[in-house]
């Protein structure tokens, strides 16, 4: 009688092996993804060295290498190269980006008096400042010692100003606009219902804005002209004189002069402008904050509503409905309104939610706006309040399910002892089972959070806008506007690689923007996973 | 842990010990009918024999329900056992001292005795003998029980000369009296109890060890 | 013929714990499951303030019909009975009579024990919850005075407001019957409630059910005649959904009238 053989090799256990396979295939790709996403992402918001690149035809150019790729049509075992810089100065060169064949380029320098700049209108600039004129008239010659303290002191003055004037046009201006708007809507409804001294009552007080808008523009206007406006005199590449006053300047720095640590702390500063400020330049440039906080309003208002929607469509299918063949109709259909394609949900908000639902609301409650300001919509156009409807009917088969799931998990052991001890049915449901399936519930909201969260095509028919002018919760009454158009990181994804005017200034953005989108929704889920794991060891031995 | 039904357990031992002073009692208050000549004592022993009977039924009902309804294990199971034989000895030696009493009862009609032959004797050791037998039950006394063994011996042997001493001495059935006969009886009444202790002794080892020792020699 | 108990509560002997002699009537009681008749002509009266066992092999209805007590089998569809049950005089098949009110003055055990995933303390108090006491100090009395009867209070005193799941198996079912006798209910339904103990922990439960028979009513269902002859007083022999015996534990299990009680206690049955 011989031993079996103690091999280490599994046998007949080919199956493990396979599965394992497909693991490690789906994280691959997983991972081949974040990290795709990620290295075109961020190194939008590194600084390398930027290179003056002598061509063999004399011209020079000044950019930061963006791209390298094989040139369309070069043989393939012996192909091209084409390289990509942003040279920037878009009103000098027409485009910001240029392409430039390889073998074309006889040298490339990197000469450490380069300077680049991040402007607010134009894109970039990379050039080789000369001098720094002050407004006194005084002016500061780059081979000046004091040249580079006297730069920063001036780029950090300009910038003061800059912010000081958008408070006074972008808040204080847009106050009185708003305070004007609605004035004049009074005017209109008090004229029209010819009462005196609403009409009196009104004009004085549109006379009155009037007066402090005036006041305002002059305090705008003393602030541009009277501020510190600085300029630098620079050359571009091809030795044009290039002057860029200091308000443009966002940003400014020497690429070729600087330590790995600065570069980290210039890739630092450029992130959080990125994640904390507002758009400019067509989106194209700046920041995301309106985006990413349109996408968390919406998709936690969207969690807001499908959650109760949802549980309470469930509990009453399980455990209230008559078993039969009409409840069995009810829950396919249930089932298969999560195979609908999106842009269905889109147009049905569009069609109901939009049209009829909210041209009721406006009859009903915002006539006056109708009649008074031009028919200008209140919730009869797209808005917060539709878009999260829209989507939460598009993920509530998702909450139902899972409730349904959670709900029949619960054993049937503690229903038994909860009617036994002689509560209703709703207090068992109430007291026992809902706290009990609560993380089976909340799997289901982290569900419909994460499909919702991505979903592009229906909010763009149902309010969500390229630019918005205002945040949906900001600190004004009612905080929560939902009326208001908002921005969306998915739509700004979109917008930026299908609609921008600069497409190749947007690549990168795009990336960054897919990244960041990522990042939120992977938050939102870890947020709920982790409301969800507390409610578990709550309620340790209930089996899910 | 102790269990509500091992109450019941308890009461039965109570009762069982009951028992055996009851027959100790009847016992004791017969010789001394015997000796004394007393008919009423006589009588008294005789009517607590009914209540002996009563409790040998009683004990019974106990073993048969504790069997019956919470399923004794080791030493419990050989305590009820025991129980049921201590019992039927104890029955019988108080039936005996119902006998030793209507004896003593003809005896007295028929005028006293001067000559109890080693009756009295016989009857003190009987006694001892019974008490050490209920005592090793009580205490769980092996040796006592041992000993309740060995001095059966002497009861026999006491019965024997007894015989030896009425037959032997006249030789002539004729001047044997009435009265000697009933006293022969009384003698191996007595002797009967010895044995019936010597039983319920063996029972007793059997509980406490687990041994079997009946039939021995 | 039982003497008094020397544990912490005297339990007097069955006849003198007896009350009223049909607290719980059964007549002419039928049941059927959609077409299959679990139940037949079942016919018999439970006196107050004792243990009545039901014991009889798988499916012969003993489960069915102490579900049927408290009307619990109200919860499957297609049920049908016919005959009547009654408690304390009143039909609990009364239409006057809500579902809900008698399983509140009828407490339940189960199988497995079944504690919420509360905190101990929550799951004692969740009948007097459930009819609406909110004071918190009524509660916490009830609490304790429950525990204390159930005998897990020594145990739990300390971790009222730990989960009720970190028990043990017999803790867990002793604070079941700690749950179902909080809000006094009458009468006590224990569908075989040790069965998935061990012995020492079942030997618990036992010593509590001698105790509670004080002062509930207590039907238990149990498939080990052991158990039902260690603790009943009265017990109920069912074969096939029909009684086949229904008399003193003693005599059911020492001289049964039917040849069949006679076979299934012996062993012989089946």
């Amino acid at each position: 009688m011989s031993a079996p053989s103690d091999s280490s090799t599994p046998r007949g256990e080919a199956w493990v092996w396979f599965s394992g396979l497909g693991l490690i295939v789906g994280l691959g790709m997983v991972i081949g993804l974040l990290s795709l996403v990620f290295l075109n992402g961020a190194t939008v918001f590194w600084a390398p060295p930027v290179p003056v690149a002598q061509l063999d035809d004399g011209r020079a150019l000044i950019g930061q290498l963006a791209q390298r790729r094989i040139r369309a049509g070069s043989p393939a075992d012996q192909p091209k190269y084409e390289r990509q810089y942003q040279v920037g100065l878009r009103e000098l060169n027409g485009n910001s980006y240029l392409w430039v064949d390889e073998a074309r380029i006889k040298a490339e320098t990197f000469p450490a008096d380069i300077l680049g700049l991040e402007r607010v209108e134009n894109g970039p600039a990379f050039v080789r400042p000369r001098s720094l004129r002050r407004f006194d008239g005084q002016v500061v010659a780059i081979a000046e010692p004091a040249f580079e303290a006297a730069f920063q002191a001036e780029v950090a003055a300009a910038a003061a100003v800059r912010e000081k004037l958008v408070e006074i046009t972008r808040h204080r201006i847009g106050d009185v606009n708003a305070a004007m708007d609605r004035a004049r809507v009074g005017l209109r409804r008090a004229e029209d219902l010819k009462l005196a001294d609403e009409i009196a009552a009104r004009k004085a007080e549109i006379a009155a804005l009037d007066e402090r808008y005036a006041v305002l523009q002059a305090e705008a206007a003393k602030v541009t002209a009277g501020g510190a406006v600085a300029a630098l005199v620079a050359q571009d590449a091809a030795g044009r004189e290039v002057v860029v006053p200091l308000t443009q300047v966002i940003r400014a720095w020497f690429p070729n002069r600087l330590e790995t640590w600065d570069r980290v702390k210039l890739f630092a500063s450029r992130l959080a402008e990125f994640i904390f400020d507002e758009p400019r330049e067509a989106n194209t440039e700046g920041g995301l904050m309106p985006a990413i906080f349109g996408t968390l309003v919406m998709t936690v208002f969207m969690s807001l509503m499908v959650t109760p929607f949802g549980v309470i469509t469930a509990i009453y299918l399980r455990e209230y409905a008559q078993q039969g063949p009409l409840l069995r109709i009810v829950r396919i259909s249930v089932n298969n309104l999560a195979g609908v394609p999106s842009i269905v949900f889109g147009v049905f908000g569009l069609g109901f939610f939009v049209y009829v639902l909210g041209g009721s609301l406006d009859q009903l409650f915002f006539a006056d706006q109708l009649k008074y300001n031009n028919n200008t919509p209140v919730f009869g156009t797209g808005g917060l309040l539709w878009c999260s409807l829209t989507l939460a009917l598009m993920t509530l088969p998702v909450v139902i399910v899972a409730t349904e799931e959670a709900l029949a998990a619960v054993p049937r052991g503690m229903r038994e002892a909860s009617l036994a001890t002689g509560a209703s049915k709703w207090q068992t449901i109430r007291d026992i089972l809902l706290p009990a399936s609560a993380p089976g519930i909340l799997t289901g909201v982290i569900l419909a959070m994460a499909r919702g969260a991505g979903e592009v095509a229906p909010l763009m028919l149902v309010g969500v806008v390229k630019l918005a002018p205002s945040l949906p919760f900001d600190g004004s009454f009612p905080f929560l506007h939902l009326d208001r158009k908002f921005m969306h990181l998915g739509f700004h994804v979109y917008d930026l690689g299908f609609q921008s005017p600069d497409s190749d200034a947007a690549r990168p953005m795009v990336f960054a923007t897919t990244l960041l989108l990522i990042i939120l929704v992977v938050c939102l889920n870890l947020g709920a996973i982790w409301i969800r794991n507390r409610l578990r060891a709550r309620f340790k031995g209930a089996s899910f | 842990m102790q269990r509500f039904f091992h109450d019941e357990l308890r009461q039965l031992r109570d009762d069982l010990i009951l028992m055996g002073e009851r027959s100790l009692d009847m016992t004791r208050l017969v010789l001394r009918a015997v000796e004394q000549g007393d008919d009423s004592l006589a009588l008294q022993v005789r009517g607590m024999d009914d209540r002996v009977d009563e409790l040998e039924k009683r004990v019974d009902r106990e073993i048969m329900r504790y069997l019956t309804l919470f399923g004794p294990m080791g030493s419990d199971v050989r305590l009820l056992l025991a129980a049921r034989d201590i019992g039927h000895d104890l029955e019988r030696i108080a039936d005996e001292a119902s006998v030793i009493a209507k004896r003593a009862m003809v005896i007295s009609e028929r005028g006293p005795l001067k000559d109890l032959l080693h009756v009295p004797a016989e009857g003190v050791i009987a006694c001892e003998v019974l008490r050490l037998a209920i005592d090793s039950f009580i205490e769980g006394d092996l040796a006592k029980a041992r000993l309740v063994l060995q001095r059966d011996a002497e009861i026999d042997a006491l019965n024997r000369r007894n015989y030896e001493e009425l037959f032997g001495k006249s030789g002539d059935a004729a001047k044997v009296s009435a009265s000697h006969v009933e006293l022969i009886f009384i003698s191996k009444a007595l002797e009967r109890i010895g044995d019936h202790s010597k039983n319920i002794a063996e029972q007793v080892i059997f509980l406490l060890s687990g041994e079997d020792v009946r039939h021995a020699r | 013929m039982t003497p008094p108990s020397t544990s912490r509560i005297q339990v007097r002997p069955a006849a003198e714990r007896e009350g009223r002699k049909d607290y719980i009537s059964i007549r002419d009681y039928g049941f059927w499951y959609g077409q299959k008749k679990a139940l037949e002509a079942i016919s018999l009266d439970i006196p107050e303030r004792q243990v009545v066992a039901f014991i009889g092999p798988s499916g012969c209805g003993k489960s069915t019909l102490l579900r049927n007590l408290n009307r619990m089998n109200d919860l499957v569809d297609g049920i049908r009975h016919e005959g009547d049950i009654t408690i304390n005089g009143r039909s609990i098949y009364d239409p006057g009579l809500e579902v809900i009110s008698l399983r509140r003055r009828v407490g339940m055990v189960f199988q497995k024990s079944n504690p919420f995933p509360k905190s101990i303390f929550e799951n004692v108090v969740y009948a007097l919850r459930v009819v609406g006491v909110r004071d918190r100090a009524l509660l916490e009395e009830a609490c304790e005075t429950s525990l204390r009867k159930a005998a897990l209070w020594d145990e739990v005193k300390d971790r009222l407001d730990d989960s009720a799941l970190g028990l043990s198996g017999g803790q867990m079912q002793r604070l079941c019957i700690a749950r179902a006798i909080a809000n006094r209910p009458e009468i006590l339904l224990m569908d075989e409630p040790c069965s998935a103990l061990d012995p020492i922990a079942t030997g618990k439960i036992e010593e509590l059910i001698h105790e509670l028979k004080e002062q509930f009513t207590i039907v238990i269902v149990t498939h080990s005649m052991q158990q039902a002859a260690r603790v009943s007083d009265r017990t109920a022999f069912f074969y096939l959904g029909k009684q086949i015996e229904y008399d003193t534990t003693e005599k059911i299990f020492m001289n049964p009238s039917q040849a069949q009680t006679e076979a299934y206690i012996s062993g012989r049955f089946g």
